[in-house]
């Protein structure tokens, strides 16, 4: 379905000889828009895991002496 | 040396890249870099990508030949390579060796790419092991990265690492063998009709073998005009991390297999498996070699009575389950002079490729300082009917020297392997094996093994 999809996407020839390359250029740009969502989610998650963590620690950390 | 010597002494591994080629000068491995591939070589060096793979152990080094090599026609530079101790190849590699190839070249990609640069080529044959450890071997597989452009080397990753990891993992971790049919490694569609449905429901397997093969099948008679493919930095980096996680998420446990507890069911007793080791340390002492072959080593427990003597040592065994176990074992404890391989003694790797000379055969990566053949001899004789003369000869033409094990028909091993055949093996005895084995080794020590009808003998290649 996705490979019908982008037949109205992309502009293709048809040509007599072999181009396997193009199938898995192709598949490449179907595989990155898809996981690049998750890819941009991780990357943020990280960036704001390596902000807040030390704040965090810290807090918890005054917490359990406080107690 | 003379400009045509240096087309002449071409290794074949190397003959189908127009960056440069492998060469032998005066016994030195040497390549040459051509001026096609100037300007990506000096960015690998300029950007800093080479020295930052060499501060992480990725790649191995070099230096570069002033004097006394001249470059052939369209040639820019001749360097010298570091060496690795043993070519060996993914057919012969087991499933966490793969594995670990695999994301050392993932890793050398990401890497790149934070430099501004991309892996042109992402071939199993490029990654050897030095130290226990993956390395990349080929300096000239690098680019100059250009945003927007697909991943050349996708397709070829794909092929040597994904599919036949994938095939390990969740049909049959034999399937490795078809590397020696496939020599760019495993086609999409063969490895996604061989996989099973579930494969299918996970997304990295779906996308990067299932419609791969799909999309390849499709555009196989279309171009894509306008240069309509742009796939962006960001998208590169997620398609990197996506097939991280494919190659992660795969596993394979080596277990119920003929010899994963071999030693738990040996005859030995205690006493006489101690003696054993001694023997063979002592003639290791007397020979002082540098590289030993175990032949049949099992999960490699005798193999690492060399490496513990700082020899290097291939531990080779026909079944992938102790293999594995050997490489974890070895990665572990830290032996990096423990290379343990896939080897089927009764069908060792041919040569492959193009003329037969692209990969190596086993024999002419050889001959070893030493082979050791340790409760072995049985099984070629009785189980694979083959004479001691054929094992003999092949023994001389990869080894120089012989630790062998000689098992006699009394043992309660070579019992069992008669147990369900006709005992044909009239002429399997000590006297015929002695003799036959002397026609191409020179006996140097006999030791009766304590507390065991079993034999090792030292024998030293007649030259």
């Amino acid at each position: 379905m996705v490979i019908a999809v982008l037949l109205f996407l992309i502009p293709i020839n048809a040509y007599a000889y072999l181009d396997p390359g193009t199938g898995s250029f192709i598949v490449q740009l179907i595989i990155a828009a898809i996981a690049g969502v998750s890819f941009s989610l991780k990357i943020y998650w990280h960036k704001i895991k390596t902000k807040f963590l030390p704040f965090l620690s810290k807090f918890f950390k005054r917490e359990k002496n406080g107690k | 040396m003379e400009n045509d010597k240096v087309g002449s002494d071409k290794l074949s591994s190397s003959f189908r890249d127009p960056s440069g080629f492998l060469f032998y000068n005066k016994g030195v491995l040497l390549r040459q870099i051509n001026l096609f591939y100037k300007d990506n070589f000096d960015s690998l060096l300029s950007s800093g990508l080479h020295q930052a793979l060499l501060n992480d152990g990725f790649i191995i080094g070099h230096e570069e030949v002033v004097e006394g090599v001249a470059t052939s026609e369209g040639g820019y530079k001749i360097i010298k390579p570091e060496l690795v101790p043993f070519i060996s190849y993914p057919c012969e590699w087991s499933f966490s060796q793969l594995k670990d190839a695999a994301l050392l070249t993932l890793k050398i990609q990401k890497k790149a790419l934070g430099f501004g640069m991309s892996l042109k080529d992402a071939s199993a044959y490029n990654i050897q092991f030095k130290n226990g450890k993956p390395v990349l071997i080929d300096t000239l597989s690098f680019e100059k990265y250009v945003e927007g452009e697909p991943w050349v080397a996708y397709k070829q990753f794909c092929q040597h690492f994904l599919a036949p990891l994938a095939l390990m993992s969740y049909r049959d971790v034999r399937l490795s063998q078809l590397f020696r049919v496939y020599i760019d490694g495993i086609p999409l569609d063969l490895a996604s009709s061989l996989l099973p449905l579930k494969t299918r429901f996970f997304f990295p397997i779906l996308s990067h073998i299932h419609l791969h093969a799909k999309t390849q099948k499709y555009f196989s008679d279309k171009v894509v005009r306008n240069k309509k493919i742009y796939l962006s930095r960001h998208g590169m980096l997620a398609l990197v991390d996506s097939m991280e996680h494919a190659i992660r998420s795969l596993k394979w446990k080596a277990k119920d297999t003929e010899w994963a507890d071999y030693y738990d069911k040996t005859n030995y007793s205690v006493r006489g498996f101690e003696n054993k080791k001694e023997i063979i340390s002592e003639f290791l002492d007397i020979i002082k070699p540098k590289t030993v072959w175990d032949l049949g080593a099992n999960n490699g427990l005798f193999s690492r009575i060399a490496s513990e003597k700082k020899i290097f040592t291939i531990s080779s065994d026909v079944d992938p389950a102790a293999v594995e176990q050997n490489y974890l074992f070895s990665v572990d404890k830290g032996d990096k002079l423990t290379l343990p391989l896939v080897i089927d003694l009764c069908n060792p790797t041919p040569g492959m490729g193009w003329g037969h000379k692209e990969r190596m055969s086993l024999v002419e990566r050889g001959p070893a300082d030493v082979l050791f053949a340790l409760a072995l001899v049985h099984h070629l004789a009785i189980s694979n009917n083959l004479p001691f003369s054929v094992i003999a000869e092949f023994f001389s033409r990869i080894g120089n020297s012989l630790i062998i094990e000689f098992v006699p028909k009394a043992d309660s091993q070579v019992q069992k392997l008669l147990s369900t055949r006709k005992d044909v093996f009239l002429n399997y005895n000590k006297e015929s094996f002695e003799k036959e084995f002397c026609q191409y080794f020179k006996i140097q020590k006999i030791h009766q093994i304590e507390d065991s009808n079993r034999v090792l003998y030292l024998m030293d290649k007649i030259r």
